[in-house]
């Protein structure tokens, strides 16, 4: 029986085998391995109907780099998978060389106009079913969301996002993680530390919190308790105002202290056009780690 | 010499070298003291001012709580997994954190003569 874990980034998420894990991470792009082999690649990008054509040809030129002289075939989807799959317009590809073989779909999303190059990388001569467990993980993939939220899931945090937000930067360091994620004049930045005793000793949470370099010391404290902690500046709301004080946006910041997991854990945000509150305390609410 | 492969790499046992001295202040941080070769050019110079031909000089590492830990760990008998495993249970890290810490602290540790790499005496083939 596989053990499933759900790795979502930048409006895509589906359920992996819990041994894989992310081996390289880009903006539109996923390479998903375990400790020792490469198991599925993910590329993706929004196309409109006319670029669809020149999407699906930078693919194949994608592909036939990758398979180097190995020739690539088609192979047929089982009934399965097609139903896994049923809401894509879908093309396969195979192809092998001398070390693995990978079996390849092109998936064209009818509702969002993405398209995503799905690679499964099988070792030559490993045995091991790889179609087992294919249609149910194929069934979790998701492209797009359908609740106004897109799930963050990578690494050992997840968290929630409004889905009009995208990937703008991020940067993944022993100790440390960041990801910035903007749209419609929001932004939004997840941090994430650990281990959260080490950084935390002998200090408290404000006294790290107010030592971050995106810290602003002229922002309203808000005290939860010793865990959790926010600072917080609206922007002015008289543009003579906006410009005296060279602020245009709104910022907040809400740091937190998990100590089971040993993390601290801190949303960002500063907007020109502020995330309602609501939509706010939910974003840092769902942010955790696993 | 072929190179060797990620898991045979963390099966490899990291040995402190002997030459190394260790003084552990009171918070717990340890001092290290290693030998570092001397440049034989910089050795000329100091041999016709100091009439001194000394061919090492010793430095000083001193590791922060993270560090200690590691070394804490390095007992001739533990192979880089083995360390890693501890490392990320003591700290609750993310394994392929502590994985990335790890190895660049004793990459690091190597580069400077502090330890070397003893060869696994499991059989990796298995």
């Amino acid at each position: 029986m596989v053990i499933w874990k759900n790795i979502a980034w930048n409006g895509l998420s589906l359920q992996t085998p819990e041994d894989w894990e992310i081996a390289t991470i880009g903006k539109n792009y996923l390479m998903l391995g375990t400790a020792h082999e490469p198991k599925m690649e993910i590329a993706w990008t929004v196309s409109n109907k006319l670029s669809r054509k020149r999407c699906l040809a930078k693919l194949k030129k994608l592909v036939q780099n990758e398979a180097k002289n190995a020739s690539v075939d088609s192979w047929v989807l089982s009934q399965d998978m097609l139903f896994a799959l049923s809401s894509y317009e879908i093309k396969s590809f195979f192809w092998k060389n001398s070390q693995r073989s990978c079996y390849g779909l092109i998936l064209f999303c009818l509702s969002c106009n993405r398209v995503s190059m799905i690679q499964l990388y099988q070792k030559v001569g490993d045995r091991k079913p790889l179609f087992s467990f294919l249609p149910e993980m194929l069934s979790s993939y998701k492209d797009h969301s359908e609740e106004g939220f897109q799930k963050l899931a990578v690494y050992d945090i997840k968290a929630l996002i409004p889905e009009n937000l995208m990937v703008k930067s991020y940067k993944f360091v022993p100790g440390f993680m960041e990801i910035s994620f903007t749209g419609n004049k929001q932004a939004i930045t997840f941090y994430r530390w650990s281990p959260a005793a080490i950084l935390l000793e002998g200090r408290s949470l404000e006294a790290f919190g107010s030592l971050l370099s995106f810290h602003k010391s002229s922002a309203s404290k808000k005290v939860w308790d010793d865990k959790r902690i926010g600072w917080e500046k609206e922007r002015p709301v008289s543009l003579w105002k906006r410009l005296i004080s060279r602020s245009h946006t709104n910022y907040r910041l809400h740091i937190r202290h998990f100590p089971e997991a040993n993390r601290i854990l801190a949303v960002k945000e500063e907007s020109s056009e502020p995330l309602d509150n609501i939509v706010f305390d939910k974003i840092t609410s769902q942010y955790g780690t696993h | 010499m072929e190179p060797i492969s990620r898991r045979e790499s963390l099966l490899c046992i990291p040995v402190r070298n002997p030459l190394v001295e260790e003084t552990r202040q009171h918070n717990g941080a340890v001092i290290l003291s290693y030998p570092e070769p001397v440049k034989p050019w910089f050795t000329g110079i100091l041999g016709r001012i100091s009439k001194k031909t000394e061919t090492r000089r010793i430095k000083k590492l001193e590791l922060d709580v993270l560090g200690t830990g590691v070394w804490d760990l390095m007992d001739g008998k533990s192979s880089v997994k083995d360390i890693i495993e501890s490392f990320t249970k003591v700290h609750k890290l993310y394994p392929k954190e502590a994985e990335m810490s790890v190895i660049q602290f004793l990459r690091e540790l190597g580069r400077r003569q502090i330890i070397g790499m003893a060869p696994a005496k499991e059989d990796y083939t298995a």
